[in-house]
């Protein structure tokens, strides 16, 4: 008997010294507009940064004047410079579409959107697809059909050894017993959006390391494994009359060097002196503006709370997102730094 | 026998399983029955009638909601407005219905036959089947022998197909071979037709064609190849076909000319006005001056700032004054007239006595910072277009002076600007719109508590145009509800606004006393009949009687529930319900039946016999006969608690979710309920009923008697735990441990072992 205990013993350590090390969370980004097109230098930023993924929105779901739902915004792809690059194809559902649908629709939404995805998935790459990410910022009112459509997916996908994933907005994590969490494999914590958007007096937005501390609070006994997208962009907030109206994307600060048309009112913030066209909005005399960006210093520290705070480390840390304005805004090193926390080389 | 009772018992087995099938059954998701509590609320009497011209625009008019209700979609303009320049090309000849089927549902087997009909005198268009043979349109095409025209419906039916705009769930059949062929097809047939009109119905397939196969450049080259071969001869299709160019330009990036051109379709063209304000690109300032520069005339130079002016939150009114400078007669003024007014609506209409104001402000951000200024704005505008009397419609313009100066709160000028409109209508539509805005002034301009002001409201709200605007009601209930209450009426000013049921579930004795005084009053005003009357002319006298009443016996105040009663006449009692609160239950249970042999009261017998025994027990000598009756008074104010199956003697509804949400230690009995405004009250104290259990308690010889009345205790005492305390906070259970310690061995508690888990459980420790 005593003999056994030991042979025992000894097995559970052997195993148990053979264990390998949790691997680090693999890096990826975020590419979020319609044409799909890599640029040189933004699959260079890929490379020296080790992202081997992208997550690619490939349509919006929207609802139609006659109540129907379609795929809006649809992914045009070029597929230079794509090779080696794992792309997981995303889906953005609009809570109007989930309001009105009936579980009939909803059946046939997810088959649907199934297909379209594998349709303008095939020319993307030759890999099958291994994870879908939907993303909606579902409310109470939206809750019980947005989970229905995910679980009706999920049907769809798992014969497919394909993993369903969705974004989770920070909220959902402080009060996940009231909002619920989504039948999915993993969720996507977007790490963004934080301050109040619609206020002029708010510092930023986008990353208040502040502001989401408190939200954080929860973040070990949410249920669902996580996996983390931090910010790397910025926007113009459009006041007009005393009132948020609109985002400015993608939006480059040097615009406002002209003073015939902008006047500095403080920090990041400006006032159309004269009503003129900013890329495509028409801006009135008097309307105000405040440039957003998650800076480098609070990516990091946004990093370092998100490590003491989350149950589990994440799989993959990715940057939100993939354009030509980041290479612009962010150094290589403020990137790689920002990543690094969480995400190791 | 047998027979039926098997029969009996598989019809209730298929009716178990029947029921229990539809509980498995995918229920249907629809949030559409729920109102949303947080959505604008707010009043309309801008008439439909007035932006029926402009449903072609309602995707762009969000403010409209009913006009995009009418609204049938793009593709469903199109096809109509398709199907009607075909009838006014044959000079009415077919009617709309055949013209549809021959263009959208005939198989193009359907128009070979016409074709080799039409060809061959051996084959009469009667042999084609009633279909054809009783087509108007096909009848014409064949008495006229318009062969080109079926060849191009053929040809058209063949594009079909390939023209599906990319962006559906579909894949889009993008056999660019197909379609090329199908282009250099179309191409001769183009060079071969001899109607210029059928040429340019070729163009418009082949360019869309080649726009659907991504052929950008293509496009344009075939659109200057063959549009100069066409006679001009006004028809939408040009701007079809200028729309599937400006597309192409776009895709090329020429941004400039595709915009210009995007500007000419939201202008002339209805159908294709909503894809060419989606499509419309300007980037820069620069763009934008070159794009005013390529227009030819002023007309196309105010198209393009009122496509501007559709953008949301646009600054209308300096929009507006660019359009009217270069064409005062554009439509598009009268358009962004009507939205601007209707967004001012929203903001200020009503807003001193709307009860939803402080929900409007904090979910819309309603009214606006900025709306007054935006009203002086406006003003300012329409006198000046007034003054200057070069618009369409000057009717229109001042019934819309006088509304932006009732809104402004002008009241003494806009009755003048009203009567002033009244001379320049000339039309029905106008009448009636004016006719509405004319009773929002006489029910805004109400002021102070008069029996002119109700004899007003009793006017407005039999007059027609009450009826005709859903928004009325609603409007004149809340006016009139805020002039009562800045005059102390209470119980008008809610039954104004709400309704006598929704005051039943927490009644306040403020209203019900002003409500009883007004339907005791002799000479009652029109409106307040209207409030306080039945349909069959009694009033709601004996109903507030019997809510005045049950408030009070909830608060215990038994007597002076009495008195209230005896308001009415005794023998009408028992018209609202009868009761009986003694029933001794170890479990409780709101809604068990009672006992047959039990006598049922009226609330006033009750309280008398209530009353009675209260006077008996502090009569009786006798300890236990003392203890009996005060255990039974005990019991009764239990089961006239929520938690006993009495409530409705002293609560009009109880909600079983209320326990759920209570905050536990507030003593706040006073729910929110959508149903009732003032919430829903429910009588969970029993302080008083464990008073007299306790006294019973004391007093009591008889052991049972005593364990029956400690029990009785502990089921207070749990109640009042849960009211009184936070939760967490362990329970004391004082008179569990009293019923163990002194009367286990009874009988009754060997009973309340076997049916009270909780104290099962306590004894069990």
């Amino acid at each position: 008997m005593f003999q056994n205990t030991w042979i025992l013993a000894l097995l559970i350590l052997t195993f148990s010294a053979c264990r390998r090390e949790a691997e680090p969370a693999g890096r990826a980004m975020y590419y979020w507009r319609t044409a799909l097109s890599i640029r040189p230098a933004e699959r260079a930023l890929l490379d020296s940064l080790g992202a081997k993924r992208l997550y690619v929105k490939y349509f919006d779901v929207d609802i139609d004047a006659g109540g129907e739902p379609l795929p809006l915004a649809q992914l045009e792809a070029d597929t230079a410079l794509l090779q080696d690059i794992e792309i997981i194809p995303a889906v953005f559902i609009t809570n109007r579409t989930l309001e009105r649908c009936s579980s009939d629709q909803l059946d046939t939404l997810a088959v649907r959107m199934y297909k379209k995805i594998n349709e303008l998935h095939a020319p993307l790459s030759r890999w099958p697809i291994a994870e879908i990410q939907i993303d909606c910022d579902w409310t109470e009112g939206t809750r019980e059909s947005y989970f229905y459509l995910l679980k009706k997916l999920r049907t769809q996908i798992e014969p497919r050894n394909c993993a369903l994933s969705a974004t989770i907005r920070l909220h959902q994590v402080r009060y996940f017993k009231k909002t619920g969490i989504p039948p999915v494999d993993r969720g996507m914590l977007m790490f963004y959006n934080m301050g109040d958007l619609e206020n002029w007096d708010e510092p930023n937005s986008i990353l208040n390391i502040k502001k989401a501390a408190p939200y954080l609070e929860g973040a070990s006994r949410y249920p669902l494994p996580l996996d983390l997208a931090l910010p790397a962009f910025g926007w113009g907030v459009l006041f007009r009359d005393g009132r948020m109206i609109r985002l400015i994307y993608p939006i480059d600060e040097q615009v406002f060097v002209d003073a015939d048309r902008f006047q500095r009112l403080g920090m990041r913030r400006w006032q159309v002196i004269k009503s003129t066209y900013l890329d495509g909005n028409y801006l009135y005399r008097g309307d105000r503006i405040r440039v957003e960006t998650a800076a480098p210093g609070d990516m990091r520290q946004a990093a370092e709370l998100l490590q003491r705070s989350l149950r589990q480390d994440p799989r993959t840390v990715a940057l939100y997102h993939l354009d030509s304005l980041l290479i612009k805004r962010y150094t290589h090193v403020q990137l790689d730094s920002a990543l690094q926390i969480m995400a190791p080389r | 026998m047998y027979n039926s009772i098997q029969h009996f018992k598989l019809w209730r087995l298929a009716s178990v399983a029947g029921v229990l099938l539809l509980c498995l059954l995918p229920q249907r998701i629809d949030s559409s029955c729920v109102p949303n509590p947080n959505a604008f609320s707010g009043y309309s009497f801008i008439d439909t009638d007035v932006t029926r011209r402009y449903i072609d625009m309602a995707p762009l008019l969000p403010d409209f909601p009913k006009l995009y209700k009418l609204y049938k979609g793009q593709a469903y303009k199109q096809m109509e407005d398709n199907v009607k320049e075909w009838r006014e090309r044959i000079c009415r000849l077919a009617t709309e219905a055949d013209i549809h089927y021959l263009v959208y549902v005939a198989t193009i087997g359907e128009l070979e036959d016409l074709r080799t009909s039409i060809s061959s005198s051996r084959i009469p268009l009667s042999y084609l089947g009633a279909s054809m043979s009783e087509n108007t349109f096909a009848r014409y095409l064949h008495r006229n022998k318009c062969a080109e025209i079926v060849d191009y419906l053929i040809f058209a039916k063949k594009c079909e197909p390939y023209a599906v705009k990319p962006g559906g769930w579909e894949k889009p059949a993008l056999a660019r071979e197909s379609m090329q062929r199908l282009i250099q097809e179309g191409k001769q047939a183009f060079m071969r037709a001899e109607s210029h009109y059928v040429r340019l119905r070729y163009a418009y397939q082949i360019i869309r064609l080649a726009h659907y196969a991504k052929l950008y450049e293509e496009v344009i080259a075939l659109y200057d190849y063959l549009i100069p071969k066409i006679d001009h001869d006004p028809s939408i299709v040009e701007y079809w076909i200028l729309g599937h160019k400006a597309g192409a330009l776009l895709a090329l990036d020429r941004r400039v000319e595709s915009a210009y051109l995007f500007s000419r379709v939201f202008d002339r063209c209805p159908s294709k006005r909503e894809s060419a304000f989606l499509s419309f690109r300007i980037r820069t300032d620069e763009e934008w001056r070159e794009c005013l520069l390529m227009c030819q005339s002023d007309r196309e130079r105010a198209a393009l700032y009122a496509l501007r002016a559709h953008a949301e939150d646009s600054r209308l009114v300096e929009e507006m004054e660019k359009i009217y400078e270069y064409d005062p007669h554009s439509e598009f003024l009268e358009v962004l007239l009507v939205r601007e007014l209707a967004q001012l609506e929203k903001d200020l209409l009503g807003l001193e006595f709307n009860d939803k104001k402080a929900g409007n402000k904090r979910y819309h951000g309603r009214p606006r910072a900025y709306a007054g200024q935006l009203v002086i704005d406006l003003q300012g505008f329409v006198r000046k277009v007034l003054k200057e009397g070069e618009i369409t419609s000057p009717a229109l313009w001042k019934i819309a002076e006088g509304y932006l100066e009732l809104l402004a709160g002008n009241y003494y000028f806009a009755e003048k600007t009203f009567s002033v409109a009244r001379e320049m209508i000339d039309n029905d539509t106008l009448e009636r719109q004016l006719d509405a805005f004319e009773a929002t002034l006489r029910i805004s301009a109400m002021s102070g508590l008069n029996p002119d002001i109700e004899k007003t409201a009793s006017d407005v709200r039999t007059s027609k145009v009450y009826t005709q605007f859903p928004d009325f009601p609603e409007f004149l209930e809340d006016k009139m509800a805020d002039l009562y209450e800045k005059g102390g009426r209470k119980g008008l000013a809610y039954l104004s606004r709400y309704s006598l049921k929704s005051l039943r579930a927490n009644p306040q004795l403020d209203i019900l006393d002003d409500l009883l005084e007004v339907c005791r009053k002799k000479d009652r005003s029109r409106w307040e009949n209207w409030l306080v009357e039945k349909t069959d002319g009694t009033t709601i006298e004996k109903e507030l009687i019997d809510m005045k009443a049950t408030m009070l016996i909830g608060e215990h105040q038994f007597e002076a529930a009495l008195e209230v009663l005896k308001q009415m006449d005794r023998a009408e009692w028992d018209d609202y319900g009868v009761f009986n609160p003694y029933a001794d239950r170890i479990r409780d249970c709101v809604r068990c039946p009672l006992p047959d042999t039990l006598a049922l009261y009226s609330k006033g017998e009750m309280i008398e016999n209530l009353v009675d025994t209260e006077y008996r027990a502090k009569a009786a000598t006798d300890p236990d006969e003392a203890a009996r009756l005060y255990h039974r008074l005990g019991v009764a104010y239990y089961n006239l608690s929520y938690y006993g199956y009495s409530w409705r003697a002293t609560d009009n509804f109880r909600s079983g979710a209320s326990a759920l949400r209570y905050k536990r230690g507030s003593r706040n009995y006073v729910f929110s309920n959508p149903l009732f405004p003032l919430g829903n009250k429910e009588n969970m104290d029993v302080t008083e009923a464990l008073y007299y259990f306790e006294k019973a308690r004391i007093l009591a010889k008889d052991r049972e008697l005593g364990a029956r009345a400690t029990f009785w205790g502990a089921k207070c005492e749990q109640k009042l735990h849960f009211i009184n305390n936070a939760a967490g906070v362990k329970p004391a259970r004082e008179y569990f441990a009293l019923l163990r310690r002194y009367y286990n061995d009874t009988d009754y508690a060997q009973r309340v072992i076997k049916e009270c888990k909780y104290y099962k459980a306590y004894v069990a420790q």
